[in-house]
């Protein structure tokens, strides 16, 4: 049984309503829509225009059915490291999606630290790897990248990145995939990372 | 039942007596009810609201017959062999303390099970008991109705079949119907704002306020003046004076208060200032001999114990500049404070007596801070993907429950707290003004 208590019960049912239902599911597609919008994430593409399945997810001519890893924002983004970036820039954010400088201090567009209602800066919130870290507090599951597919994406080549752990569940919640994963490690979930290498 | 409480037989004295004491059992049932319902469950936030709210909808739907929905209810009447046993005061006691529990009896409509839940799920339990304690008001006002100025038991036969032709079974279900859609939407309309639970916000003028403070009867806090500066204020007695710094602490009669050079601890009772600490930091915080505050030092984050009465002080806990090492708080012999990296936020307390230190709560993805303590009680706001929630942590079971929270996208944060004698407070605050509520 896959442990995802720590992910929002929209969620789950969301990514469960979008693994489970067919193509002409229409009405399951709607309902995970529904069920994303409330729940305030997810799984964007699982519902996307420009997927013609629900099973599917893709871009740039590339097509695979492993959801998503948790992230502040969908489809997660990371640096080099593994830690999150806005996917529209690049930038850098915090595990709550705000925007932080070098110093991880959330800042506004223009890069001002953010204050409090008395002047104080804002908390800051921990940046940590949307694979390792987040899969193992969330799903309990000790997580690593082992493999990814490339694909040219926006004049650069983009890095689909499994992130592979001892387990038969995927997020998805049904049976994980093999994948690019080693030794006895399967697809927990995906990310994807833009390098700068042109194509 | 209405007919052993006429002023037939007994007069009209007897009938105020019994009517009086009919309406008293009725509102302690009814308001233990809801005293036990508020207990059983932790308020819920938003999400449990929105629930609520879909629970009430759907009653509002069954009452106009669109669903059907089962009701709790024992299809009892009261126990007829009471009034021949007992006088006629007693058995209306009885009788109100048998209805006022509300499921015990034949239920018409769905009102009372929808106001339970939300009792349960929403409320606390003084609030809880308030509000049920209006279900036993009811009761007796309806046999005030039903029995007043009757004179004859065919009156009173009479009287009663009048009310139900006047509720016809339609007309009170459409009425019903409409409370409860009116219920749910109200409170569908608060969880879609993020703010649907029972706290108050507590009326500390028109200024923006935060940085709560409390003690007995006594709350500091810090005034938002229009330029930003803040002013410390203590509200003692019902009168607000403002004090000689900012970010006030409050520790039996006694207030600490930070004046940019030095802390100013006063006597809050007479405003006399007792000692004046040169001391180079922020965010004091008292508790008896012990003063806990936070500075910058050699290019490092440090919190700094000092003791009053030896006028000595040592660094508690220490971190390098980007880490996050929040505002302490102090009740002895704990001290309280957040600590966030980039790779985890932690609410760490730091045990006076033992110079320990442990992490109760600990996350690698969101964020806790701002923390208050009082005794083993732990008050901090948790920030997710979702929202913000101001949490209670104890510390001997080191279980924490949220009391209040805001959805992300409603406009609305949660920013400083504040414990004492179980009552948590916390500044909510939006673009355009702060406000402290009390949860």
């Amino acid at each position: 049984m896959l442990r995802d208590a720590g992910a929002p019960a929209g969620e789950r049912l969301a990514r469960r309503l979008a693994s489970s239902h067919t193509r002409r599911g229409f009405l399951g597609r709607l309902g995970a829509a529904a069920l994303a919008a409330v729940s305030g994430r997810l799984a964007a593409s699982a519902v996307s225009p420009d997927t013609a399945d629900a099973h599917y997810y893709g871009f740039c001519g590339h097509t695979y059915t492993t959801h998503h890893c948790p992230s502040p924002y969908f489809p997660p983004r990371i640096d080099l490291h593994g830690r999150p970036l806005r996917p529209k820039d690049g930038h850098r954010v915090d595990n709550l999606g705000r925007l932080v400088d070098a110093e991880g201090y959330v800042v506004d567009e223009s890069g001002d630290r953010l204050r409090g209602p008395t002047g104080d800066l804002l908390p800051r919130a921990p940046r940590t790897r949307l694979c390792q870290d987040w899969v193992r507090e969330r799903y309990g599951l000790k997580a690593q990248f082992d493999g990814g597919w490339y694909r040219c994406c926006g004049g650069t080549i983009r890095k689909l990145v499994d992130c592979c752990a001892h387990t038969r569940t995927r997020i998805n919640g049904d049976a994980a995939l093999v994948g690019y994963c080693y030794n006895g490690r399967r697809v927990f979930c995906v990310l994807y990372y833009q390098t700068s290498t042109p194509c | 039942m209405v007919e052993t409480i006429v002023p037939v037989v007994h007069g009209a004295r007897t009938w105020m007596l019994s009517l009086a004491l009919f309406t008293a059992g009725a509102v302690a049932t009814a308001g233990l009810l809801g005293l036990a319902l508020g207990a059983a469950l932790p308020a819920g936030g938003a999400t449990v609201a929105a629930a609520v709210a879909v629970f009430a909808l759907l009653e509002a739907a069954a009452e106009l017959g669109l669903v059907r929905l089962p009701l709790p209810q024992m299809r009892r009447q009261v126990p007829e062999r009471w009034r021949e046993r007992y006088p006629q005061p007693l058995t209306a006691l009885l009788y109100g303390a048998g209805l006022g529990f509300g499921f015990a009896t034949y239920l018409p409509v769905a009102t009372l099970p929808v106001v339970a839940v939300a009792v349960a799920a929403l409320a606390g339990p003084a609030s809880g008991a308030a509000v049920l304690a209006a279900f036993g008001l009811g009761r007796g006002l309806a046999l005030a109705v039903a029995t007043a100025r009757v004179r004859s038991h065919e009156q009173a036969t009479a009287r009663i079949e009048w009310m139900a032709r006047l509720a016809g079974r339609r007309r009170l279900r459409l009425a019903n119907a409409a409370a409860l859609g009116l219920l749910g939407s109200v409170l569908g309309m608060g969880a879609a704002s993020g703010v649907a639970q029972a706290s108050g916000t507590i009326d500390l003028g028109t200024q923006p306020v935060a940085d709560p403070s409390a003690g007995t009867g006594v709350l500091a806090f810090d005034r938002i003046n229009s330029d930003g500066s803040l002013t410390g204020v203590v509200r003692y007695n019902g009168t607000f004076t403002d004090l000689p710094g900012w970010t006030p602490d409050v520790s039996g009669t006694s207030v600490v208060v930070d004046t940019g050079p030095a802390f100013e601890i006063l006597d809050y009772t007479t405003m006399t200032v007792l000692q004046t600490l040169p001391l180079k930091g922020r965010d004091p915080a008292l508790s008896g001999k012990w003063l806990v505050y936070r500075r910058l030092k050699n290019g490092r984050r440090q919190i700094v114990l000092y003791n009053l009465h030896t006028a000595s002080a040592r660094v508690i806990a220490h971190s390098r500049l980007r880490t996050d090492l929040g505002p302490p708080d102090i009740s002895s012999p704990r001290v309280v404070y957040h600590r966030t990296t980039a790779g985890s936020s932690s609410i760490t307390v730091y045990r006076i007596d033992r110079k320990s230190v442990r992490s109760p709560r600990t996350t690698r993805i969101d964020s806790y801070f701002n923390p208050s303590i009082d005794g083993t009680s732990v008050v901090y706001i948790r920030q997710t993907l979702q929202g913000m929630q101001v949490e209670v942590l104890n510390l001997q079971t080191s279980r924490s429950r949220s009391i209040f929270s805001v959805n992300k996208g409603s406009g609305r944060f949660l920013w400083t707290t504040a414990i004492f004698a179980g009552r948590r407070y916390f500044t909510v605050y939006n673009s355009t003004s702060s406000s402290i509520h009390r949860g």
